[in-house]
């Protein structure tokens, strides 16, 4: 073997082990610049003093629900510029960690958050089902308060976490407003309907399956049924045969409840096989009326109709600062509920700990238990038997505009939406 | 399990389902029947190439205005990309199978990546030239997915042409059979390998650009696609292009008829385990010629 | 004129110094550094993983495209039991074992007693691991689908708790140690020569004598119920089994640890697996959105300039 081939060979070894020896060196969180206790091993917070918050954000940034964690990812960042970076005085960091759209690696993110990085609250994850996953992690070691993005399987919320706060509603808020707006559908729709009778359509994991149970439930106490369900796999692109199945169903009423991803497949794919003349579509929370639609699909999703507790026209001072907020972004969106809940629920934590002066895992709990404030989806707060949030509600659709983007009509209004709680933490 | 009585009108709308479908997965599985068939090189890049072509199109719909121009430029860039991959790096390949399997992956890894980072991992969507849809036998069927039949229906015309009657598919044909006597008989082999490989990527960046509109793209859309090509390459028979048009239509047939029977997904399931039966039991598929690698 | 070119091998010395270093730097690991327990307990549990599939790819030469549907098996197995049958944990490691064993002996013996070459076998693993995938994902009743199967933590072992990241990793130390030292010196014995000569030429070993379609699958079958002994390790330390276990990305990944580490040689996918974990994580602290990114470019670069991978290269012409 060559002189220069073991120069090669041994510069590359030097180099990997140098990559090493700075893993080492970037991996030990605590041990870093924030001056956090280095012989720890499992506490998780850095309570009182003046050592900067940490906040750990645990959404996906690959995978399916990438758009989703994309956008949540938004709003913390105008949330922080609203912050002005400062949480009590000090400055704070978001620590991000993608979870890949997997309960495997939320889990192992969720440890790494709490591990290695010692953050004092964790946002994230967005999805139903890896969002049960972390909560159990954290239930049994994590131990740092967790607020889900946008999970709203009730599997989550029957559990009752003390760590864990919701901010998005869950299907037991949206689906009754659904079904009672299903029943007013025939005031609106110009041709004639039978409200009493839906087709369901959803993804197939826990959001789609939880919410299907649900609005069966809520259909047969208005006297009426789910005729047929549609549960899509996750990752499916090509919705033909799904819409299909969706044509040939008896029932007048399409709804369900969808993703940014599967709205994205949805809306165009069955507006393509001219489906809306057929059907009248009615989804729960927000996706073809809300602003992701409006903005990526403007043609598309005219026509159809949503229940949304965000009122993009909505007037109030943080409302107009979000979006101000948003504007500044490089994004071909329109300021939209997902990112305004990674935006209010920093704002809830930043909050809790300004009230309670505090970072420690106990002082931000009880900060966070029974807080009210005023956000851009109308004043909220966490509710303190089970740490559900009370929203409001409107039934709407989107109708052709002249300018780019469809216009929001609000058609129904239900204030004041939480379900009973069914658990005490 | 009773097959449900279909209507007419359903029955041609599901018929051309599976056409719309299979057209896509045809011309990402003759490129891959091509390239393996005649180089014998596993091109595990093929899927980030549908990729490219999806990306391509949608960048250049967003300058340029018009699908037709984006999907015509990008399948020329990527072909260049293919020609440039070519020519410098998998030549050296095909002797290697392991490595060539390996090095195509790695390459096809890397692109994937390197979509994800420039243009995040969400689904974009193409706006489609055509939308709405257009009266054919009774149905109301969209005008995009009949114009993706049209298109795979001439493609398949003309490169089935270009290698039944032009010298160039002679020569092609002469390689596979015996590369040893197409040299000595004049044939340069190495420009053969060249101009098959970057048909095939040319074809896969068809795909991906036609299907943009339909199903959106990620950096991952490549993978599914790239999969089930491979498997109908087995059934087709390497090599053999008229293998692939068969097996990818019958293949998009299944899909689109068998949710009727099975879900979906258990469909898929059953088209792979029916690919690896042939594997084991009839490794040249349907139409596979016994000179063809093996 | 000739000159002498030194070769840059590693003396027998050397590798016990190393060895005894490795040894002693895993057992004060949790001490020095508590924060990256858990990302050592990761190294250490796919460094097995990476160790059974060049037991299958490298030493004997069965390009297998499904190592990640094995290593999902054995977890799914551990979580299924302990989760839905309330079963105790250690019943899972050997449920792990017979279970990999009994489907990878199904799913290898026709191919590899038709010994239908490598191409095909690789097309063959792969639709067995997308079956694997798709399977997993769409029977919910059965493995939970894209919500997994969880969650669960791992009970006592002679009074010592599991359940915390520095006992975990010590655990896993020893599991891991064992076996892999294990299969390491099984595979200096006559029947790793054995193997090693079959991938080299199957025909001339026939000739000899060896049953070598006997002698494959004993080795295709070992390496499925190392990887799935691996995957029953990590979802115990996850506490969480979900598709993403058997996903090609996973495939991917161990296929790029067992040849930037050097096919064949069992220690270098065994090390290339623990470094570039820990690069891996130190990585994506830097660059979040794009460090796939450069470790497929990492990849690339081993295939085409160093084929042999980092200790393939090391040892020289030692094959």
């Amino acid at each position: 073997m060559t002189r220069r081939r073991q120069y090669i060979k041994a510069t590359g070894i030097a180099g990997l082990a140098g990559l090493t020896g700075l893993a080492g060196c970037n991996s030990g969180g605590g041990d870093g610049g924030d001056g956090g206790s280095t012989t720890s091993s499992s506490s998780s917070s850095s309570s009182g003093g003046g050592e900067p918050v940490k906040i750990g954000a645990l959404l996906p940034l690959s995978g399916p629900f990438a758009a989703t964690g994309q956008e949540n990812q938004r709003g913390l960042k105008i949330g922080e510029q609203y912050l002005d970076g400062q949480i009590m005085g000090r400055d704070f960091e978001i620590v991000y960690k993608d979870n890949k759209s997997d309960p495997n690696a939320s889990v192992q993110g969720a440890r790494e958050l709490v591990e290695q990085e010692n953050v004092d609250a964790i946002i994230g994850p967005a999805s139903s089902g890896n969002s049960i996953a972390v909560m159990e992690y954290i239930a049994a070691s994590g131990k740092v308060p967790l607020i889900p993005t946008t999970a709203s399987s009730t599997d989550a919320r029957d559990k009752c976490n003390p760590y864990t706060f919701f901010i998005w509603p869950s299907n037991r808020h949206t689906v009754p407003v659904g079904v009672d707006f299903i029943q007013k559908l025939p005031n609106y729709v110009d041709r004639d309907i039978d409200p009493s009778k839906v087709h369901f359509v959803s993804l197939d994991y826990s959001l789609g399956q939880n919410n299907l149970e649900l609005t069966k439930q809520a259909m047969s106490d208005v006297g009426g049924e789910v005729t047929g369900s549609t549960l899509v796999p996750i990752g499916e692109s090509d919705w033909s045969s799904y819409i299909s199945e969706i044509a040939n169903s008896d029932a007048d009423v399409v709804t369900g409840i969808l993703t940014w991803g599967a709205a994205a497949k949805l809306i165009p794919q069955a507006t393509s096989y001219g489906l809306t003349e057929d059907k009248t579509m009615m989804f729960n929370s927000g996706k073809p009326v809300g602003q992701y639609a409006a903005s990526t699909m403007p043609k598309d999703c005219v026509g159809w109709y949503g229940t949304h507790f965000y009122n993009p026209a909505k007037e109030s001072d943080i409302n107009t600062e979000f979006q101000d907020l948003y504007g500044g972004l490089d994004s071909n969106l329109l300021p939209n509920s997902v990112a305004g809940g990674g935006f209010e629920i920093l704002r809830s934590v930043a909050a809790a700990m300004e009230a309670q002066n505090s970072a420690a895992v106990d002082d931000v709990l009880n900060g966070l238990s029974g807080l009210s404030w005023d956000s851009i989806f109308g004043e909220i707060s966490y509710r303190e038997s089970d740490h559900q949030s009370k929203l409001d509600f409107v039934g709407a659709t989107r109708v052709a505009s002249d300018g780019d983007v469809p216009t929001f009509k609000s058609l129904e209004e239900y204030p004041d939406v939480i379900p009973d709680a069914t658990c005490s933490v | 399990m009773t097959l449900p009585l279909l209507t007419s009108e359903q029955f041609v709308t599901y018929f051309l389902n599976g056409l719309s479908r299979g057209m896509i997965i045809f011309l990402v599985a003759s490129g891959l029947s091509l390239i393996f068939g005649l180089v014998g090189l596993i091109n595990f890049a093929h899927g980030s190439m549908l990729a490219l072509g999806g990306y391509g199109t949608y960048v250049l719909v967003g300058l340029v205005g018009s699908f037709w121009a984006g999907l015509a430029v990008s399948v020329l860039a990527v072909a260049a990309l293919g020609l440039l991959l070519e020519r410098t790096v998998l030549r050296d390949l095909y002797d290697e199978p392991l490595l060539g399997f390996l090095g195509t992956f790695g390459i096809g890894l890397v692109i994937q990546e390197a979509v994800a980072v420039y243009f995040g991992s969400q689904s974009l969507t193409v706006a489609s030239p055509f939308p709405g849809s257009v009266s054919l036998g009774g149905v109301d069927y969209p005008a995009y997915r009949l114009l993706v039949i049209v298109v795979g229906a001439a493609v398949a015309l003309a490169v089935g042409a270009l290698l039944s009657r032009t010298r160039l598919g002679l020569e092609v044909h002469a390689t596979a059979n015996r590369q040893g006597t197409a040299e000595i008989l004049g044939v340069d082999t190495s420009r053969v390998f060249t101009i098959t490989f970057v048909l095939g990527t040319a074809l896969a960046a068809l795909a991906g650009a036609l299907t943009a509109p339909i199903t959106s793209i990620s950096p991952t859309v490549g993978l599914g696609y790239m999969t089930t090509a491979f498997l109908v390459v087995i059934v087709g028979g390497m090599g053999s292009f008229k293998g692939s048009l068969v097996a990818s239509l019958l293949a998009g047939q299944i899909i689109a008829f068998g949710w009727l029977v099975l879900s979906p997904t258990y469909v898929n399931i059953a088209i792979f385990v029916a690919a690896m039966v042939f594997i084991l039991y009839k490794p040249r598929g349907f139409f596979g010629k016994p000179e063809v690698f093996e | 004129m000739n000159v002498e070119i030194p070769s840059f091998d590693i003396g027998r010395r050397a590798r016990r110094v190393l060895l005894v270093a490795a040894i002693v730097v895993a057992l004060i690991v949790p001490i020095v550094s508590p924060s990256n327990v858990s990302i050592a307990t990761e190294a250490l549990i796919v460094a097995l993983f990476a160790l059974s599939v060049d037991l299958a790819l490298g030493y004997t030469g069965l390009l297998t495209l499904a190592p990640a549907a094995f290593f999902g098996l054995g977890a799914y197995t551990l979580a299924k039991l302990v989760v839905d049958f309330e079963q105790s944990f250690w019943l899972g490691f050997p449920a792990a074992v017979v279970i990999a064993a009994l489907a990878a002996f199904v799913v290898g013996y026709v191919p590899i007693k038709r010994r239908i070459g490598n191409v095909y076998f690789a097309l063959f693993t792969l639709a067995f691991g997308t079956v694997a995938y798709d399977f997993t994902y769409v029977t919910t009743e059965i493995t939970g689908g894209s919500n997994g199967l969880g969650f669960f933590v791992p009970p006592a072992l002679f009074g010592v708790n599991l359940a915390t990241p520095m006992n975990y990793y010590y655990f896993a130390l020893v599991v891991v140690g064992v076996l892999s030292i294990g299969t390491y010196l099984l595979l200096r014995t006559d029947y790793g020569d054995i193997l090693h000569a079959t991938r080299q030429n199957e025909q001339r070993m026939r000739y000899l004598g060896y049953d070598t379609d006997r002698e494959r699958m004993i080795a295709w079958t070992f390496s499925a119920a190392l990887s799935a002994l691996s995957g029953a390790l990590y979802v115990g330390m996850v506490g969480i089994a979900s598709p993403s276990y058997l996903s090609f990305d996973r495939t991917g990944e161990v296929i790029i640890w067992v040849i930037v580490g050097g096919t064949g040689t069992l220690t270098g996918p065994f090390s290339a697996a623990i470094l570039l974990t820990f690069v891996q994580d130190a990585l994506s602290n830097v660059w979040l959105e794009g460090y796939h990114l450069l470790l497929g470019v990492l990849f690339v670069l081993f295939v085409f300039l160093l084929p042999d991978g980092i200790v393939g290269a090391l040892l020289g012409d030692d094959d």
